[in-house]
């Protein structure tokens, strides 16, 4: 548990990119770790909360504090599995004499959690409604020839349909390329998708369950008064953030404004953790009845984030 | 599958409506086709049924934040209808993107992100309520079951 706990507590702090020496590094951690191996019969524990329980709720992680979130990939466990697939493109391209120099991680983003909506401050003044603009991922310079090998048929050009082309000096391309037939190759052994589709059936109806709740109906009540006083009707914080005029166009005055007051309200309110805790209540009776599922699916994540680490160490 | 599909959209009916926004055009600088076109590397398509089936609309060049809009495009069941909280079934055709699908507009809700080429057969999370989604999210709190 401890890899996951601390790429937990890493992705919290939206450190979620990690080099690929940071990676192997990891992993080594996690080999010797005895008590990271998660063969136990129980169902992983939640990840603790490991913020300040007094902690504002500007940034704070709703969702990755939820019982459902031990079953899911971090963000940080995704980049470990992305590396290990560039590893293995790069050894594809080899196979058609091509070298592929293993892309940079992208620069740390700001974790954004938007399950009950807006909850940071400075990005309701700075953004409004808006999600804040992502730096660029780096950009690897490829050749034609590698592009091809790489990309596979999404290499062809604007309106090509020459399927001949998907030949690199008489050797098949497969379709999606070296990158493509990567990520699927390495998905098959640990893919489970009645597991998959459980939990994430799990927190989409927790989700919308919660959304009736009686302490939850009270607090968008809360909020709404609260946002009543500073000159704003909204009935709930769904209804403020889906207005049409805050997802298009330039961000207006306007949208700032209500950004700022909504998060006020959301806070002087404490409408997030009741929402929280009302939502964490709904899914712990959900995962009891899909337990089998989610174990499954917990063990092939971790074989699959296992295998990619070794991946990772032996390249 | 129409049938107990349409039941569902109905047993689990939101306010979604509260979010519509009738003829509205698209704003955002997202493409949308019938299919994905070989020569972008990343693509989101939805589909009006489960199992991949049915109508599909594909998005290119970047996400969009109401789906208010857009209709399916291809032949097949459900073709001139809404994209926006109709979609039983989802896939992330981006060779090195991921993708997420959210429950509400602007990027709000519950959500699911999608590894590069990793789809479902139904929209468990979003089903029938996919009213936003976005390439390559990162940091984005959402949680990724493949």
């Amino acid at each position: 548990m401890l890899f996951r706990e601390t790429f937990g507590l890493m992705r919290r702090l939206a450190i979620p990119v990690l080099s690929l020496s940071l990676l192997v590094g990891c992993a080594s951690q996690e080999a010797s770790d005895p008590s990271s191996a998660k063969t136990s019969a129980a169902a992983p524990e939640p990840r603790p909360d490991t913020s300040s329980p007094a902690a504002s709720p500007g940034k704070y992680d709703y969702t990755f504090r939820l019982p459902i979130a031990v079953y899911s990939y971090t963000d940080a466990e995704y980049e470990v599995i992305r590396s290990a697939e560039q590893v293995l493109a790069r050894d594809c391209m080899k196979g058609f004499g091509l070298a592929y120099e293993l892309p940079k991680s992208p620069a740390p983003v700001d974790a954004q959690d938007r399950r009950y909506g807006i909850t940071d401050m400075d990005g309701a003044q700075r953004y409004g409604y808006r999600m804040p603009p992502l730096p660029d991922a780096p950009k690897a310079k490829l050749t034609q020839d590698q592009i091809q090998v790489l990309y596979g048929k999404r290499s062809l050009e604007n309106g090509a349909d020459d399927r001949a082309k998907l030949e690199y000096r008489g050797k098949e391309v497969p379709e999606h390329g070296c990158l493509g037939k990567a990520v699927l190759d390495f998905r098959k052994p640990y893919e489970y998708r009645e597991g998959s589709a459980a939990a994430s059936r799990i927190s989409g109806d927790s989700y919308e369950a919660s959304l009736s709740d009686p302490k939850v109906q009270a607090g968008f009540g809360k909020w709404s008064s609260c946002m009543k006083q500073k000159g704003y009707d909204y009935p709930s914080p769904m209804d403020a953030i889906e207005s049409p005029s805050f997802s298009k166009g330039k961000v207006s005055a306007k949208e700032k404004e209500t950004a700022v007051a909504d998060v006020a309200c959301k806070q002087s309110t404490g409408l997030l953790e009741t929402w929280f805790k009302a939502e964490a209540a709904i899914q712990k009776d959900m995962i009891k009845k899909d337990v089998t599922l989610l174990r499954k699916l917990d063990e092939l994540h971790e074989k699959k984030l296992s295998a990619a680490r070794k991946i990772l160490a032996d390249a | 599958m129409k049938a107990s599909r349409k039941a569902l959209s109905m047993a689990v009916a939101i306010p979604a409506a509260a979010v519509a926004v009738l003829g509205m055009a698209p704003m955002a600088h997202a493409e949308a086709r019938a299919t994905c076109p070989d020569w972008e590397k990343d693509c989101a398509v939805f589909y009006y049924n489960s199992n991949k089936e049915g109508s599909r609309t594909a998005f290119t060049h970047d996400g969009v934040a109401n789906l208010a809009g857009y209709t399916f495009l291809s032949s097949g069941a459900g073709k001139g209808l809404a994209v926006k909280n109709n979609a039983a079934s989802f896939w992330n055709a981006s060779v090195d993107s991921i993708a997420t699908v959210f429950y509400r507009s602007n990027y709000d809700g519950a959500c699911d992100t999608f590894a590069p080429l990793a789809d479902t057969d139904r929209l468990a999370k979003t089903y029938n309520e996919n009213a936003s989604f976005d390439f390559d999210r990162r940091g984005d709190n959402c949680y990724k079951w493949d």
